[in-house]
């Protein structure tokens, strides 16, 4: 389904991506690891179009991912590092426009079931100026799942998640695996990595 | 046995004294730069000042008005923009604070018993002097556009600077008392503009509407007693100023200050649109639902819910195109419409300039790029051919294709508004009076308005033809 080939990405002369080639089909993980600055946002950018490759191809469903074409928006949900929402819409009505957008078959309970898992329910009414750091993060995971996917790709989504959040994260992983979906993740977190991934990328020095 | 010691508090001179001996001792030669930062505002306020003196003589010995049209039109006209300018001025000073401490002094003035009044009452006074000069020099400038029912220049500069002191006083009490909230404010802007147009009406079906006649003095001896009493008061509380409210305006300020010096605008209207939906909160929330342009459009009329100050500021500059035209000929009116149309228009496209600045967010939301800008432009485009129209009236001639211009114009510089790419500041350079500005910053600011100018002209051609 994905197939990332000899990508290569520099940044002035520090070249951050040195020929990273993967393959990932439908139903599996792969987890992207290296330390911190090691190039693991920067691949799953390129990996959804957000960021052009020097050399190298990323190809989606055998073709070339262009981040501004309908199909590649419709078959990836991404929550990257980027996240942004309406400064004039509540939670419940980002994750009621997402769902709506994409054709989900039932938005509503689609929505009130992410809230419940994510712990969101009592923040559904606020404006996402009104949101911590980790509360942005849920709904930025949230987003990715009321809506119908087929590659799912996450950077360091075990971010700020609590011990239950963790626990709800890896059996949703493993949900998304079920039903066909490829997922693609940076991660810090042994557990979630051992419990989920099919196949580690790593990425940085050595 | 012995007591415990009695602490002892420094006090503000000691800690100045003892924070400028440090500064001299890592830069010997700060003293000279403070002096030449000096020289440079002292030769800034000269230049300045000369213009504004030069402008109000002029104006002293200017015999008729200034603004055509009935006089009475001209008076409610002025006094509609002091008022709302004095209004604008209460609100953006308890929105800042107005009394600041920055970060450095922030730690020892409140981690240390040192007097926090007298520390404060610099920065104090210095905020007063701004807003008195500036509120003189305003008085200064509406001065030119005064006419023969108005008092002279000297009244007019008196009123502005006891405005700049009375309201400056009356911005720290509220810091002092974490009070002062922008719905007063609100409620008078929508008074003011009220009654403008009450008087606008009236004088275009032919009811002259009455001007109170107050003698300068008794507007300006009980304002001296005000300012006194209000400016007094303010002093003393400044001891009161708990660290919220002193550094509660730090970001903003500081963001002002940088966006002035980057000329990006966004960088401030980011934070007080953060500030915003802080204030706000919750919100009663809706299930969106409909096809794939509906549920857009949908959620962008809960944003307009949400936001009624836009639709305020869109129904009250309905005034200035009727007011342009009882003052000026028939000509100006046309780009003035324009002008107004993109104003008005603008406040609606607030989900456009999300989308555009956002690829994260376009990405999440699906679809092309160009379907997802068009849907969220139609409310603009609405919002600016429901205003043109209603604007229309006050055109002479050539209604039509001025009206139409009016609102195809302006909604497309809304467009390329929204559509500007982010600030560049790498390009080749350009040596200015105002100092060193890139060109492709030029062009970025440009982007818009320099449409707006040249349709402008066109009209005013098209109505002189």
């Amino acid at each position: 389904m994905l197939t990332v080939s000899g990508l290569v990405r520099a940044f002035g002369g520090l070249t951050v991506l040195d020929g990273v080639s993967f393959t990932l089909d439908a139903g599996e993980a792969g987890a992207v690891i290296g330390p911190n600055g090691s190039g693991k946002s920067t691949l799953l950018r390129c990996v959804v179009g957000a960021d052009l490759p020097d050399t190298g191809t990323v190809r989606l469903a055998g073709r070339s991912v262009d981040e501004t074409s309908p199909a590649v928006r419709a078959m990836i949900a991404a929550a990257l590092d980027d996240v942004d929402f309406f400064p004039d819409l509540s939670v419940v009505e980002h994750l009621s426009l997402c769902s709506w957008l994409h054709g989900a078959d039932s938005p509503d309970e689609a929505v009130d079931s992410v809230l419940d898992d994510l712990g969101l329910v009592d923040a559904r009414d606020q404006l996402p100026a009104t949101l911590s750091t980790g509360q942005r993060q849920r709904l930025a995971l949230a987003s990715c799942f009321v809506r119908p996917h087929t590659l799912l790709v996450l950077d360091e989504p075990e971010q700020r998640l609590d011990t239950a959040g963790r626990a709800w994260l890896i059996e949703k992983i493993t949900v998304e695996k079920r039903a066909g979906v490829a997922v693609l993740f940076a991660s810090h977190d042994p557990e979630l990595i051992d419990a989920v991934a099919d196949q580690v990328i790593t990425v940085g020095p050595g | 046995m012995t007591a415990a010691a009695e602490p002892r508090a420094r006090t503000v001179r000691q800690v100045r004294s003892w924070l400028r001996e440090r500064g001299r001792q890592r830069d010997p030669r700060a003293v000279l730069r403070r002096l030449l930062d000096i020289y440079d505002t002292l030769i800034g306020l000269g230049i300045v000042g000369g213009m504004l003196a030069e402008t109000v003589i002029h104006a002293a010995a200017h015999q008729g008005p200034f603004l055509g049209g009935p006089a009475s039109v001209a008076e409610w006209t002025v006094l509609v923009a002091a008022a709302l300018l004095v209004v604008a001025a209460a609100n953006g000073l308890r929105t800042i604070g107005p009394v600041l401490v920055g970060r450095g002094a922030y730690t020892w003035l409140v981690s240390s018993p040192v007097d926090r009044g007298g520390v404060l009452r610099r920065r104090y006074l210095g905020v007063l002097g701004i807003t008195a000069g500036g509120g003189a020099a305003i008085g200064a400038l509406l001065t030119v556009a005064r006419s023969t029912g108005l008092p002279s220049p000297v009244w007019i500069v008196a009123t502005g600077l006891l405005a700049g002191v009375i309201v400056t006083a009356w911005a720290v009490l509220s810091q002092a008392a974490h009070a002062g909230s922008r719905r007063l404010g609100n409620y008078l802007i929508v008074a003011l503009v009220a009654l403008a147009g009450m008087g606008t009406a009236g004088t275009r079906w032919g009811w002259t509407p009455p001007v109170l006649v107050v003698p300068p003095w008794a507007l300006v001896v009980p304002g001296s007693a005000l300012a006194v009493l209000l400016g007094g008061w303010a002093g003393a509380v400044l001891g009161r100023l708990d660290r919220h409210a002193v550094t509660a305006g730090n970001e903003i300020a500081t963001a002002a200050v940088v966006a002035g010096a980057w000329l990006d605008p966004s960088l401030l209207t980011a934070i007080l649109e953060t500030r915003r939906g802080r204030r706000i909160g919750r919100v009663r929330s809706r299930r969106i639902a409909g096809g794939r342009v509906g549920a857009l459009l949908r959620a962008e009329l809960l944003r307009v819910r949400r936001r009624p100050s836009a639709v305020l500021v869109w129904c009250g500059l309905l005034l200035i195109p009727y007011l342009a035209g009882l003052m000026f000929s028939g000509v100006v009116v046309a780009p003035v419409q324009l002008f107004g149309t993109f104003l008005a228009a603008d406040r609606f496209a607030g989900g456009l300039r999300v989308v555009c600045r956002s690829s994260a967010l376009r990405f999440t939301l699906g679809g092309t790029d160009a379907d997802l800008r068009l849907t969220h432009l139609l409310l603009p485009a609405l919002a600016a051919l429901v205003w043109s129209a209603l604007a229309a009236p006050a055109l002479h001639g050539h209604v039509l294709a001025t009206t139409v211009l009016s609102a195809v114009g302006a909604t497309i510089a809304i467009y390329r508004v929204a559509t500007r790419p982010p600030m560049d500041y790498s390009s080749p350079a350009l040596a200015t009076p105002f100092g060193v500005v890139p060109i492709n910053l030029v062009r970025q600011l440009a982007r818009g308005p320099a449409l707006l100018l040249i349709l402008g002209i066109a009209q005013i051609f098209l109505a002189g033809s």
